[in-house]
């Protein structure tokens, strides 16, 4: 081991989930000019070296000890203390902590994911549980990623398609920045990829080559490590310069890819924001600026305050694909069906849909025969009445405005379900919030199913002010479920359901029929 | 002022198939002969080879290759290149979190990664997505996530076949694979480095490469003293101890060997 230098005035604990992503944050820190870090030599055990760095903008000395055996998709740590504990129920890439002489580890001083995985379907939101919770606990988070992908054949001999963000993740992200302050960033990395997708004519975003960088990521990692170093005026300054870029390239991703083919997130990307190309120059300031001193984002450029007129003008019509082979009759017929809407179904499917949730067609001329086309139309100007989502195409969970036939429709599917269980989806004459209903798939016939895990709180960041207080109903209908999902649920081993019982206020199990209330204090059948 | 003996001193609870690709890893990137092909250790999810091709400096990387290859392929932990002249030698290693989890036919199966079977194609049969030109001067762990990444140009289907089926193509005698495995001592931890028995490690290393020929390098790791300090025992074929790639592998090992 070579001589250690005898102290340093801040020390920091790298946990990573191996040497390689350790290893990334030294490289990040290595970058003097943007980092503000001067590297002075490594010490310690060759397979878990301490850097000693100097500060490039004062005499402060520091120590990052990399800690690279945190790994796993569990709880378990082979360190002695847990660095996420209390804050994070599931580990992050890589985690920062603070040490201070007594050898206590403050709270994170940021948190990373790293991602090289090409972006596909559900797989973008696998992993939203660590940008929900690092946000709520006030935790700086990084999710680094490619801008573009390109998936290849089974043998890696031809290219296929080009795989492009989920906007689903970014805006979920950008309304954790918005709503508690907090910065949860997107930092996107333009890989060879992203020229060739140019080449073909894909779609990139505007202005790609000058957010697609790592260095604003680097320069405001820097800028948390150093917080000590300068006034708070100063740091606020320096914060908005790096942030600035970031916020830009996370709204310029949102736009391209939330108007993307069949997907498109009207919600959201109608609102002001994504107006103009100005807009978004103002936007990335005001995100910036708020998230530089922690506050939340006012004004018009707010994203996490989209409420139930937004839905009754912008919603639209449900639809979520199910297959036979995983679901079972009950399901589909007696609750799924009440829900999906298609302008391609048959017109006599669509007017028993209109008239389930109480669509008035009296004024029709011969309601028994109503063109399709216009059973289209009477179902977007009634869709203040209908269950409705965040995107066109296929989506995951809607809104039911009229929780009163929601009622109605789970009590008939669902007999074994208690009247205080029904009562609370009708939800109390205070309560005129439409219930987002979840229909969750949950277990594939391997087991539990990873993407599924990190939907409740993509959907919790996206509407804040509508699933606040577990306004949230899920549907747990996969064949696979397992019988004993009680005990699961109760004895809190499993991050599936434990995300159901952290955020949920209600549970229906398909292949059970049950159903309980889940509340602060617990469950309630 | 935080004591740096004071962080020395906080230590991870165990240190297994982790702590052997750590090691490795450290080793390999502090400089040498070697060049880093590959390295996967346990909870990363890296798939990208960079391969350097004889009598160029221009590297060529394979991205997204699969994490699970089928049954009789094992995808290796760590892959290591050296160039001599028009001889390409590769050596991958198999890493385990202890000598019982060491499988049958190692060497085989770690081949079969780059040669491929009739079910799986091998790296040597999947043309190269992404080339630079010019030896990489700082190590890069996800193309991008560096912070100023290396200027990688991608290989579309209409680049040459020169540039995209180098690999392939590249004459089967002037490529020589090497195969070992590493694993992790048990115990791991020594209080002291002069208390390991050695011989009784050697042995044990000689008789996997009995019972297994093919395998031409045996990497035993363990940690000692108070801040759990690595420390390596290696045993070699004699066709490994006489080549090239001997003498690089050594030059990277040797801050760590217990037997030098």
């Amino acid at each position: 081991m070579t001589t250690l230098p005898n102290n340093v005035d801040y020390a920091f604990r790298v946990y990573g989930d191996n040497i390689l992503e350790c290893l990334i944050l030294i490289e990040w820190l290595d970058h003097s000019e943007e980092s503000g870090f001067i590297q002075q030599g490594k010490t310690g055990p060759i397979d878990r070296p301490i850097f000693i760095y100097k500060s490039a903008k004062s005499d402060f000395s520091y120590a990052f000890q990399l800690c690279p055996y945190y790994g796993g998709t569990g709880r378990r740590s082979l360190w002695p203390t847990d660095p996420i504990g209390e804050w994070s129920a599931e580990k992050p890439d890589v985690v920062v902590t603070r040490v201070l002489e007594d050898g206590t580890q403050l709270k994170p001083t940021l948190a990373i994911e790293f991602c090289d995985a090409l972006q596909a379907g559900n797989q973008a939101w696998q992993r939203f549980r660590r940008a929900y919770d690092s946000a709520t606990a006030g935790i700086p988070y990084f999710y680094v990623l490619p801008l573009i992908g390109w998936e290849r054949d089974s043998g890696g001999l031809a290219l296929k398609g080009a795989r492009y963000q989920s906007a689903q993740i970014t805006l979920a992200q950008l309304a954790l920045c918005s709503k508690l302050g907090t910065p949860s960033l997107q930092i996107y990395t333009g890989t060879s990829w992203v020229e060739l997708a140019e080449r073909y004519d894909h779609p990139v975003p505007n202005k790609w080559s000058e957010f697609a960088d790592i260095k604003y990521a680097v320069q405001y990692a820097g800028l948390l490590l150093r917080e000590v170093e300068s006034s708070a005026l100063q740091q606020e300054k320096e914060r908005i310069n790096a942030l600035t870029p970031i916020f830009n390239g996370m709204l310029q991703v949102a736009k391209t890819y939330g108007k993307h083919l069949d997907t498109k997130f009207t919600l959201h990307t109608e609102r002001p924001l994504f107006k103009s190309e100005e807009d978004i120059e103002k936007a990335s300031k005001t995100y910036a600026q708020a998230v530089s001193v922690r506050k939340p984002v006012e004004g018009e450029y707010a994203l996490h305050n989209i409420n139930h007129d937004d839905l009754k003008n912008k919603g639209a019509l449900f639809f979520k694909d199910a297959q036979n082979g995983t679901t079972t009759p009950r399901f589909r017929d007696g609750f799924l069906k009440w829900l999906n809407w298609r302008d391609s179904f048959a017109p006599d499917i669509k007017q028993a849909y209109l008239e389930k949730w109480n669509v008035n067609l009296s004024g029709e001329m011969l309601p028994a025969s109503i063109p399709s086309s216009r059973l289209n139309e009477i179902a977007r100007s009634n869709r203040d009445k209908l269950p409705v989502t965040y995107k066109e195409g296929k989506s995951e969970a809607a809104f039911v405005q009229n929780r009163k036939v929601l009622r109605d429709i789970l009590a008939t599917t669902y007999p074994k379900l208690s009247q205080t269980f029904l009562k609370w989806v009708e939800g109390n004459n205070n309560e005129n919030r439409p219930l987002l209903t979840v229909p969750f798939y949950g277990y594939k016939p391997s087991g539990d199913s990873r993407p599924d895990r990190g939907l409740l709180p993509n959907l919790a960041a996206l509407f804040p002010d509508l699933t606040a207080d577990r306004n949230i109903l899920v549907v747990m209908y996969s064949i696979n479920t397992p019988k004993n999902w009680r005990h699961l649920l109760s004895n809190e081993g499993n991050e599936l359901w434990n995300v159901i019982r952290v955020l949920a206020g209600g549970l229906i199990v398909d292949v059970t029929q049950e159903g309980l209330l889940i509340n602060d204090n617990g469950l309630e059948s | 002022m935080i004591q740096i003996n004071s962080l020395v001193t906080y230590l991870p609870t165990s240190h297994g198939e982790h702590g052997v690709d750590a090691t490795l890893h450290m080793l390999c990137m502090s400089g040498g002969p070697l060049h880093e092909v590959f390295s996967n250790p346990p909870g990363g999810s890296w798939t990208q080879f960079d391969l350097i091709r004889p009598r160029t400096e221009d590297v060529y990387r394979w991205d997204h290759i699969p994490r699970e290859p089928k049954a009789l392929v094992k995808r290796p932990d760590l892959v290591l290149q050296l160039n001599d002249g028009d001889n390409m030698n590769l050596l991958s290693v198999e890493s385990k979190l202890n000598f019982q989890a060491a499988e049958e036919n190692m060497s085989e199966k770690l081949m079969r990664y780059f040669a491929g079977t009739p079910e799986f194609t091998g790296l040597k049969q999947k043309p190269a997505w992404h080339s630079r030109k010019g030896l990489i001067a700082e190590p890069e762990i996800i193309e991008g996530v560096s912070a100023t990444p290396q200027r990688w140009q991608v290989l579309a289907p209409d680049a040459s076949e020169n540039e995209r089926y180098w690999f392939r193509d590249y004459p089967e005698q002037k490529i020589i694979f090497w195969s070992g495995f590493a694993y992790a001592l048990a115990p791991e931890v020594y209080e002291d480095a002069t208390t390991v028995n050695q011989d009784k490690i050697l042995r044990e290393m000689g008789v996997l490469q009995n019972s297994q020929p093919d395998l031409d390098v045996v990497i035993a790791i363990g940690w000692a003293g108070k801040f759990h300090e690595p420390f390596i025992l290696r045993s070699y074929s004699k066709r490994f101890a006489s080549s090239k790639m001997f003498e690089g592998l050594d030059a990277h090992l040797k801050p760590a060997l217990l037997n030098p």
